[in-house]
């Protein structure tokens, strides 16, 4: 409080700091509100990633397994080199309500092996086919669990901010108001006080002036 | 060691009656767990390779290597056997794995591979020897691989430079293989003249270009991928067959019909099995006792694989056994 100057100007400051501070956590948790939903309706479309995730793994292991096992592990090694170390994915940036999430798409590729299938047993090249899917939904799953994680992160800062507005920024700027209002009411009484004394002092000196001067009068 | 059929043979037969036998499987397949089933392999004729993978800690891949290393010391020990014609014909069986050798060090040149991560890729099998391999690595790039591996005079040299040629050309690393692939069964059909070897290759190319073609159905013919020198497949039904019509592929009509990749692969094992044990028995004193062996030592070798992993896994007996069935 001792940083405050109670004045009228600083009260009406005080004021304005109020008003922003209560429309700004009202935005934000508008913000949140709207973030909380968005988060929702990803949840869903991740468990559904996860779930074809998991469900095309599943497969491609099994193929693998036996892959390795038939054709020996050399040969299956040996074909994975034929695939390039690098998987390129297009990625874009987009806003959802000010937060920056990405948006992946796997370019359009071909779906024949760049080995020659000639030698290679059939469950090696359905190995290679169901890792390319695999490749596919591991990128989806990653893109929506990142937008999931970006959108939890911003739900939790903005909360933090509500709360800092809530909690701690308005009953400050409240208590301002009403340290300065407290202050100045005081000041108010004191001057009124100040002034009726003034007054009776007048009136107290007029009467005396009046008194003098009708004995004078009298003395004549 | 001369071109002798009868001796090469004779020890091949003592080396046949070192196989794990039907008990011997069905007893790795009952074991109860990953440990019992190394137990029961320490007590077989492979146990000097396992050490590794009975070792605290160890893995399915010291299991691979332990196989593996099995393996290709029986196929080199035949190999070794041989001399003259013999050694040529046999060599031709082994020349499979050159042909894996040769892919990995264009597909890992071609991808950008580290020389060391390439050069624990290679297989210690197939007729070319490994510092050729490694030579064939170290120059960096394709032409210097085609270059080192010509100086050996390999079979497969030649068509290794074509085939990075037409990979300069075209930019597309199916084109090397494909030629690599062609050459190799060019070769070994010419070299197999009227022997059991060139009717098990026969067999062999059917089965090859029967699966092809399964495994391009709805992608769209590609004549480059028909090899040649089968005996049930031609071109115009290898078209056909690719187009999904199945008729007319004679004894590979199972692999075609067949459900689905694991099914026709149990079909193309169960031919090449037959084709194998034909020519052993077709025969005696020829190189079809080396085909039949070959084959079953890589049966066993694969079999053991299916049910260490398996076990591994604890995948339940039944399935295992449905699948190690299967061949």
């Amino acid at each position: 409080m001792a940083d405050i100057s109670p004045t009228r100007s600083a009260l009406l400051a005080a004021k304005a700091s109020l008003k922003t501070a209560t429309s700004g956590a009202d935005l934000l948790k508008r913000k949140r509100d709207a973030l909380i939903g968005e988060f929702f309706a990803l949840v869903k479309d991740a468990l559904a990633a996860r779930e074809e995730l998991s469900g095309v793994s599943k497969g491609a292991y099994v193929s693998l397994f036996s892959a390795k096992a038939w054709d020996s592990p050399e040969a299956v090694e040996s074909l994975s080199l034929a695939q390039g170390s690098e998987y390129s994915v297009n990625m874009e940036i987009e806003s959802i309500y000010g937060v920056k999430v990405p948006k992946m798409q796997i370019p359009e590729r071909s779906t024949a092996a760049a080995f020659s299938p000639i030698n290679v047993g059939s469950r090696t090249i359905q190995a290679a086919t169901d890792f390319q899917t695999v490749m596919g939904a591991l990128v989806k799953v990653a893109a929506t669990e990142t937008k999931l994680r970006r959108i939890g992160e911003e739900i939790k800062k903005t909360s933090r901010r509500v709360n800092a507005l809530e909690q701690v920024v308005i009953p400050g700027v409240l208590n301002d108001i009403r340290f300065i209002r407290g202050v100045l009411d005081q000041r108010e009484r004191e001057e009124s006080f100040r002034l009726k004394k003034i007054k009776a002092k007048l009136e107290r000196e007029a009467a005396a002036d009046k008194k003098a001067a009708k004995e004078a009068q009298a003395a004549d | 060691m001369a071109d002798d059929y009868g001796y090469i043979n004779a020890r091949i037969k003592m080396m046949r009656t070192q196989l794990l036998g039907e008990r011997a499987l069905d007893a790795a397949l009952g074991a109860q767990s990953y440990p019992e089933f190394l137990r029961l392999l320490s007590e077989s004729e492979l146990s000097g390779d396992l050490a590794a993978a009975t070792a605290q800690g160890a893995g399915l891949p010291e299991l691979d290597q332990g196989l593996s290393k099995n393996f290709f010391e029986n196929v080199e020990k035949v190999y070794r056997l041989a001399d003259g014609d013999a050694k040529t014909e046999i060599g031709v069986l082994l020349q499979k794995w050159d042909l894996v050798n040769l892919k990995s060090i264009a597909r890992g040149l071609t991808s950008g591979r580290s020389g060391e991560q390439l050069s624990a890729s290679l297989i210690p099998g197939g007729t070319i020897p490994m510092t050729t391999l490694q030579t064939a690595l170290q120059g960096g790039d394709l032409s210097a691989a085609a270059t080192a591996l010509t100086l050996t005079g390999h079979p497969l040299a030649p068509a290794f430079r074509e085939g990075v040629s037409a990979y300069s050309a075209s930019n597309k690393l199916l084109d090397l293989e494909v030629a690599l692939d062609q050459a190799y069964y060019r070769y070994a059909l010419r070299v197999s003249r009227n022997t059991s070897l060139r009717r098990y290759l026969s067999q062999e190319v059917d089965v090859t270009n029967a699966l092809t073609s399964r495994s391009l159905r709805g992608s769209g013919a590609n004549p480059a991928l028909f090899v040649e020198g089968g005996r049930n497949i031609d071109a115009g039904t290898f078209a056909r067959l690719t187009e999904g019509d199945p008729s007319g592929a004679g004894e590979m009509a199972p692999i075609l019909e067949a459900a689905g990749p694991a099914e026709a692969e149990r079909a193309a094992r169960d031919v090449l099995d037959n084709a194998a044990r034909n020519a052993a028995a077709g025969d005696p004193l020829g190189v079809g006792v080396a085909i039949d062996y070959l084959r079953r030592k890589e049966q066993e070798i694969a079999k053991l694989r299916l049910i260490g992993r398996g076990k591994f896994y604890n995948v339940p007996s039944e399935q295992i056994r449905q699948e190690v069935a299967q061949a």
